[in-house]
């Protein structure tokens, strides 16, 4: 658990980077600090690992103050991650991911052990162990920058615009596979980020900061699209509040049909009719329409459909059915396998009874 | 000019080739050490702190724009007399050849440790590093190319400077060409000559060898040439 | 001896002032002339790069002392012709200047070339009033350094009796007299320091795009 209470920041010339702000980030949780630039969002990381030393109140790491803890000690049970990866040029990828635990004592086989399970599970081929971090692109560097924050297993980490420099793909992919690593790992995490996006999607609570380091709300991702406290954190979480904020609700009872299936390969009645192609594990590929009795192949498939999870969120379910080329959507299992389809108006009225209008 | 290396007499004793160049060789390498144990710590001061820097340049500058010859013979004949030893020359010769290898490897070592990758150096702390850790872990290590191209500038220029320092009665290879300049021997000059120039270019060679071996290969599309550092 | 010796004098010390002054503008220029082709060359065939700079490099390593005496023999010049000082300095000046040309020429930003290349400027067009200008800050840095260095090569040339202010270090040392060797640092350090701020003149004139404090 890492507790602010009351903290502030003032430099030397009097500004305030951080005013009397308070926050606590729960055990084995991300608690996202998100704001405009200016906004103190960076200070308070920066504080919590005495990068930087606050000049009001206390920040407790666990049960002690950072303040009366021995620097290098407390910075050695937080992962540390930053914007441009801060890799060591001169180290290989693994030399990156193992020095740390090397330097604290482990030995070179355990740490380099350790090191290869590490990019495995940040999801880095073994071929790149040896390479030198300007060989890798920026989203591969940012994966080693986790893995080495990582390497010593320290019970927090503190991560600063981890995903900001790299493309928006990449982006989206790398968020997607942190969340799975962190399901795994449960580390307490507390990251900056100037992307609203980026914050409901990762932060299990969100703490928002105007300018001048005071807080705006504190709020889990689903309240503060809810219920906003007010213009500010309206107007900052913007438009992720109409369709958007669909990505958070799933507990509506969806009516699901059956659908009329065809396996590539088989043969087709000449219905005029669409058909949700499959493959021969039952995995739907997309929409199918005959108009000769024939053969059903994969060229004819049209594959700009999404396919999404029936345990989805509503917004993929409407993204399923808006991009369907007759208004239903293509659901599958947890495994892949073809669920059903669903009508865009029974999407729409899910929608309406999860804002219970 | 050929009689010259074909004379056996010249490939033995105190004046021959091999004594000669060994000779050289021994009064640029103490001067490049006495040299690189001022000026590698300074330059990591200087670097980690920044405090200073225009002391460096300033330095630098001076040194390159002063004479290198008339520097030389001024501070041999200046010091020269205060010693009463068979060194009365070699010293204040051993003098200024450190004095003039000192800027380059200052330059290089300050320069590569100010522009050490900020963000390396910053997850360096926050992931625990001691000071000490960062600067012998990851400031030095990143600062190696440039510190090997401020040793390397200095070499260059300390094997030219102690070939002109035979002037002042230094030993070496310069003495072919001093000595050969005083009796008209002009094949010993210029034997002397190649001598000197063969030996500069081995010793770049072995220099640019030595830079592949002790820098990370993780930094050396950055490595950046000597001569940009050199004073010739 | 003192002042009356440099008053005796005058007239030699001004002689030795402008001999040492021709020997290090006319190579440093003339270097400069054949750097810009080779320079372009390096930056324009990047598989040429290294080996230009390389032997560019290497030419720098030869000690000065060594070039004056080496250069009669594959020039067919007389070992005390002040030519050989003339050459030698233009093969230092071309050692270091190639590669500064070239990394000057590689500094214009692609879109910059891009769009000099879309407006319809020739190869040589684009060299002369799009690179060229660019790269003119990088290369001046150098010349800077190169005519200061220059200067200070040129007095070696005395060691092997080529007269200019060198010639006053080796007279005072043959005679055991400090001023001369004085005089003649003084001098080389004005005449260092008018050097150098002729080149920042030259480039604030060439280069009135920039911001005032650059140079």
């Amino acid at each position: 658990m890492i507790v602010f209470d009351n903290v502030s920041k003032q430099y030397p010339d009097g500004t305030m980077g951080v005013d009397g702000l308070s926050f606590t980030a729960d055990e084995g949780q991300i608690t996202v600090l998100v704001g405009p630039s200016g906004c103190g969002k960076t200070t308070s990381l920066r504080m919590i690992n005495r990068l930087l030393e606050p000049t009001g109140g206390s920040i407790l790491v666990g049960d002690a103050d950072v303040m009366s803890q021995n620097v290098v000690a407390l910075r050695r049970q937080i992962g540390y991650v930053i914007q441009n990866s801060g890799l060591f040029p001169h180290r290989t990828v693994l030399g990156n991911v193992a020095s740390l635990p090397i330097m604290l004592g482990m030995s070179r086989k355990d740490a380099r052990a350790r090191a290869h399970e590490l990019l495995e599970t940040v999801g880095l081929d073994a071929s790149y162990a040896k390479r030198y971090p300007w060989q890798l692109s920026g989203g591969q560097q940012q994966r080693v920058g986790v893995a080495r924050a990582l390497a010593t297993d320290p019970p927090y980490m503190l991560m600063d615009e981890p995903f900001s420099a790299v493309d928006p793909i990449t982006r989206a992919q790398l968020q997607q596979e942190f969340l799975r690593i962190q399901s795994e790992v449960g580390k307490t995490i507390v990251m900056v980020t100037h992307d609203i996006d980026e914050a409901l999607t990762l932060g299990d609570r969100i703490v928002m900061l105007r300018t001048g380091g005071h807080l705006a709300q504190n709020a889990t991702p689903r309240e503060l699209l809810r219920n906003p406290a007010d213009e500010f954190v309206a107007n900052f979480v913007g438009r992720a509040r109409g369709y958007g904020a669909l990505g958070f609700t799933s507990d509506v009872q969806l009516d699901i049909q059956p659908a009329r299936s065809v396996r590539i390969g088989e043969q087709t009645a000449n219905d005029d009719e669409w058909l949700v192609a499959v493959d021969d594990e039952s995995r739907p590929l997309g929409w199918l329409r005959t108009d000769d009795e024939g053969i059903a192949q994969h060229a004819d498939v049209e594959h700009a459909t999404i396919i999404t999870r029936a345990d989805g969120t509503l917004r993929d379910i409407m993204d399923a059915a808006l991009s369907s080329p007759n208004g239903r959507g293509i659901l599958v299992h947890e495994d892949g396998t073809l669920r059903g389809v669903i009508t865009l108006e029974e999407v729409t009225r899910a929608i309406r009874v999860s804002k219970g209008l | 000019m050929l009689d010259f290396f074909f004379d056996p007499e010249n490939w033995s004793g105190g004046n021959g080739i091999p004594m000669r160049t060994l000779a050289h060789l021994a009064y640029t390498f103490i001067a490049l050490g006495i040299a690189a144990a001022i000026a590698v710590p300074l330059g990591i001061l200087i670097g980690v702190t920044g405090r200073g820097e225009a002391l460096i340049a300033g330095l630098a500058n001076a040194l390159r724009a002063l004479p290198t010859l008339g520097l030389l013979i001024l501070i041999v004949m200046l010091v020269a007399p205060l010693i009463s030893s068979s060194l009365a020359f070699t010293i204040p010769a051993i003098i200024v050849l450190v004095l003039l290898a000192v800027p380059p490897i200052l330059t290089g070592t300050y320069s590569g440790i100010q522009n050490a990758d900020r963000n390396a150096v910053q997850a360096a702390r926050g992931m625990g590093y001691t000071t000490g850790q960062i600067l012998w872990r990851v400031q030095v290590p990143m600062a190696l190319p440039l510190i090997m191209s401020g040793l390397r500038g200095a070499l260059l220029q300390v094997v030219s400077t102690a070939t002109v320092a035979a002037f002042v009665s230094l030993g070496g290879l310069g003495r072919y060409i001093i000595d050969g300049r005083a009796t008209q021997d002009y094949p010993q000059m210029l034997a002397g000559a190649l001598l000197v120039a063969v030996l500069a270019l081995a010793l770049e060679l072995l220099f640019m060898l030595l830079e592949r071996f002790v820098v990370s290969p993780g930094l050396q599309r950055k490595t950046t040439s000597g001569a940009a550092l050199a004073t010739a | 001896m003192g002042f009356d010796w440099i008053a005796y004098n005058a007239g030699r010390i001004g002689e030795l002032t402008l001999a040492h002054l021709w020997m290090t503008l006319t190579p440093t220029l003339i270097g400069l002339v054949i750097a810009l082709p080779v320079g372009w060359v390096a930056y324009r065939y990047r598989r040429l790069y290294p080996w230009i700079v390389g032997v560019g490099g290497l030419l720098y390593t030869l000690p000065s002392l060594a070039v004056f005496i080496i250069l009669p023999m594959m020039v067919g010049t007389q070992i005390l012709d002040p030519i050989n000082v003339l050459i030698a300095l233009t093969v230092y000046t071309f050692a270091l200047l190639v590669r500064s040309v070239a990394d000057g020429l590689a500094s214009v930003s692609p879109e910059t070339n891009q769009a000099a290349e879309a407006m319809g400027y020739s190869s040589m067009q684009r060299f002369v009033r799009v690179q060229l200008p660019v790269a003119t800050p990088v290369i001046m840095a150098s010349m800077r350094v190169i005519l200061v260095t220059n200067v200070s090569i040129v007095s070696m040339a005395a060691v092997i009796g080529v007269p200019q202010l060198g010639s006053l270090f080796t007279e005072g040392f043959s005679r055991r007299q400090t001023l001369p060797i004085i005089v003649g640092i003084v001098v080389c350090l004005i005449l260092a320091i008018i050097l150098d701020q002729l080149v920042v003149r030259a480039s604030k004139w060439l280069t009135p795009w920039l911001p005032k404090e650059r140079a």
